[in-house]
């Protein structure tokens, strides 16, 4: 599975750092948070270093008035039904996102479309709408449908079903898959596993899937054979959030706690409970390898953690690393083995964790503890389900 | 539809030895001996006009020439005193359909019930490349020759995935047999029917011949019920002792499951994973 950035709000050096480090990758671009004079310099710049860029038109709530996203030609002016109906206004916007595209230099279209509340006639035909119109206007690259679902949809497995059926007939290359859930780490297995079932029946039309605003959590999404998931610094790009498009929302909220990701136990720890495991002589633990020691590795030269210069820029980039670096070892030449992992990765990730909370480590509300459960029940649901198919299925 | 053998021999010329086999709904059918296709099966039907699926599955049969499929020779439309009739002349299978083995016989062994799956599988690959959809395998339909070679019947709610549907689209139920039809077909969500929902009725069909129930209908309660149990009970796999195989167990599950997107992808792909379970399967 392969790792792209997803842009949020600061993450311009970020992403000429990560992608020039890494020698190549992909980064989702954010007409949110970038104008487009912004947007056609880092497009270069990711290029140039090898990179690749993809643009997310984000008119998921066509009603969004966050400053930046609605300077942009393509957003509606005002809200009207054209998107919804077709027609020369949803023309008008495939044309301004070509150009859009174009300046940014994407290599893939992602096509707009709006939130789903519920999977029904009504944004199958609109879904169907925005593919008939881009089949005429964005016809010079691969085409990626946008389905961005809000949570109560994804609960219906029904509805995902339903959506997997529809979008045998839509005639794109693939699909960027938006899915909105209500905290940053994911707590209902149901969600989960139907996200699984979505993107494993998508994958099986042999299309590419894409998701975005993925966390580590997402990881699981290997073993429906997702091609890659797209992941930034903030919450908000790690997890969808639909109010990140209205004016109201704060880009500077909580911003100043800095964390640290183990990714040997999937959770998160802020810099006091790391001054714990020092104390408790089990910092050791939470170390990353040599590798993957880039960023983070002052907290483990021997002094206390909140003694050194470990600061955001770090933390975001650690996270970042190590993501990335799990995601491209998650997916194996076989299903079986790569669920395997996915499973042992979760026993692993649990035995670490029992071990730090014995000690005091805790990592607040971004402790995996009460997650692993989630994700071992969804990844079952989607054996049980179509674990046969898979393994008969596997390219 | 009760009518006399003596309609057979007094308005197809050629025939002999003219004997009634069984009546149903509008049809009689009769079994004889016709000069140029030898022994045959004549099905009269009274009033034709009323059921255009009556065209739709003589056209079917006679255009695509299947190979386990009875031939249709002749179709013949008669006025008989004001009356319209359609005489159909097709090819006569000697045997007997599955019902008839499972209630005289019991269950099927698993060499047999193998052999039956996969000559199933390979008949709706056939439909499949010709964008058919059998929609009534049950085994009713389903005949067995002496030579053990199975022979599918019955296209009166067949379709063809390019012409228009019959069935309205508003209807809340398509045709179908409950018990071995598939969700989207009884529901009659006509997008979502293609081979794959003939896949869920040979999974049935299996299911039937090794244990000699059908899952969703031997403890239903109603018509209903069956369709609660197709929709919302998990069926007990098959057991892989009995069937000599998990991975047939589990191929059967898939083959069964609710949803057409956890089903293989269709036919032809349901007969090549049938092909490298058949490998390892001891029989």
């Amino acid at each position: 599975m392969d790792f792209y950035l997803q842009y949020g709000y600061g993450m311009m050096e970020h992403c000429r750092h990560l992608i020039q480090s890494w020698g190549s990758g992909a980064v989702i671009l954010s007409p949110r948070d970038l104008e487009e004079d912004q947007l056609e310099k880092i497009g270069s710049d990711i290029i140039d270093r090898n990179g690749v860029t993809l643009l997310d038109p984000q008119l998921y709530n066509p009603r969004a008035n966050h400053h930046r996203l609605i300077q942009h030609d393509y957003w509606p002016d005002e809200y009207t039904t054209g998107i919804l109906s077709g027609g020369p206004a949803l023309d008008k916007i495939l044309q301004e996102l070509k150009s859009l595209n174009t300046k940014s230099k994407t290599s893939k279209y992602i096509l707009p479309s709006v939130i789903c509340e519920t999977v029904d006639d009504d944004w199958l035909h609109i879904q169907q709408n925005i593919i008939n119109s881009s089949d005429n206007i964005l016809n010079d690259k691969p085409t990626l449908a946008t389905i961005c679902l809000s949570s109560d949809s994804l609960k219906n497995e029904e509805q995902i079903e339903s959506i997997i059926n529809s979008a045998e007939k839509w005639n794109v290359s693939g699909y960027y898959i938006v899915p909105e859930h209500d905290n940053y780490l994911v707590e209902d297995p149901v969600w989960l596993a139907n996200l699984l079932m979505l993107c494993s029946g998508l994958k099986l039309q042999n299309r590419e899937v894409l998701v975005g605003y993925c966390s580590h959590q997402m990881l699981c999404l290997a073993a429906a054979n997702v091609d890659a998931i797209a992941s930034g610094i903030w919450l908000n790009v790690r997890a969808f959030n639909r109010n990140k498009f209205t004016e109201s929302e704060d880009d500077s909220t909580s911003r100043r706690t800095k964390w640290y990701y183990c990714y040997q136990s999937l959770s998160e720890y802020k810099i006091p409970f790391l001054d714990m495991a020092y104390n408790t002589q089990i910092l050791s633990s939470l170390q990353p390898e040599n590798h993957l020691n880039t960023y983070a590795a002052m907290l483990f030269s021997g002094t206390q953690p909140s003694t050194t210069d470990y600061n955001e820029q770090s933390s975001f980039r650690h996270y970042l690393l190590c993501l990335r670096n799990q995601t491209l070892v998650s997916r194996l030449d076989s299903y079986r083995e790569t669920i395997n992992r996915q499973n042992a990765m979760l026993d692993a990730a649990e035995r670490l964790i029992r071990e730090l909370h014995r000690n005091g480590v805790r990592g607040n509300d971004r402790d995996f503890a009460n997650i692993v459960d989630v994700n071992k029940a969804a990844l079952q649901i989607l054996d049980n389900n179509r674990g046969f198919v898979l393994e008969r299925s596997w390219i | 539809m009760q009518v006399d053998v003596g309609i057979v021999s007094e308005n197809i010329q050629g025939v002999s030895d003219v004997s009634h086999i069984a009546t149903g709904g509008q049809k009689s059918v009769f079994k004889c001996m016709h000069d140029t296709h030898g022994d045959v099966v004549i099905k009269v039907i009274g009033n034709p006009n009323k059921d255009q699926r009556i065209r739709r599955e003589i056209d079917i049969v006679i255009a695509n020439n299947f190979s386990n499929v009875p031939h249709i020779y002749e179709f013949i439309y008669k006025d008989i005193n004001s009356r319209e009739f359609l005489f159909i002349i097709e090819q006569f299978i000697s045997g007997e359909n599955l019902r008839y083995f499972l209630q005289k016989f019991g269950v099927f062994n698993v060499t047999d019930a193998v052999s039956i799956l996969r000559q199933l599988l390979s008949i709706v690959v056939e439909l499949e490349d010709h964008h058919l959809v059998h929609r009534d395998i049950k085994p009713e339909n389903i005949i067995m020759d002496k030579n053990d070679n199975l022979w599918l019947l019955d296209f009166g709610i067949a379709r063809h995935l390019d012409m228009t549907s019959i069935t309205a689209t508003q209807e809340h139920f398509g045709p179908h047999t409950l018990g071995y039809a598939a969700p989207e077909q009884y529901r009659n969500v006509k997008s979502e029917i293609n081979s794959r929902a003939d896949l869920f009725s040979i999974g049935v069909v299996f299911y039937e011949i090794v244990t000699g129930i059908n899952p969703y209908i031997s403890t239903a309660q109603s018509p209903l019920d069956v369709i609660r149990r197709i929709e919302q009970v998990q069926i007990p796999k098959l057991d892989p002792s009995v069937i000599k195989s998990q991975q047939l167990s589990d191929f059967i599950c898939i083959l069964m499951a609710k949803y057409p997107s956890r089903r293989p992808q269709n036919a032809r792909q349901a007969l090549s994973w049938f092909n490298e379970i058949y490998r390892t399967i001891e029989l």
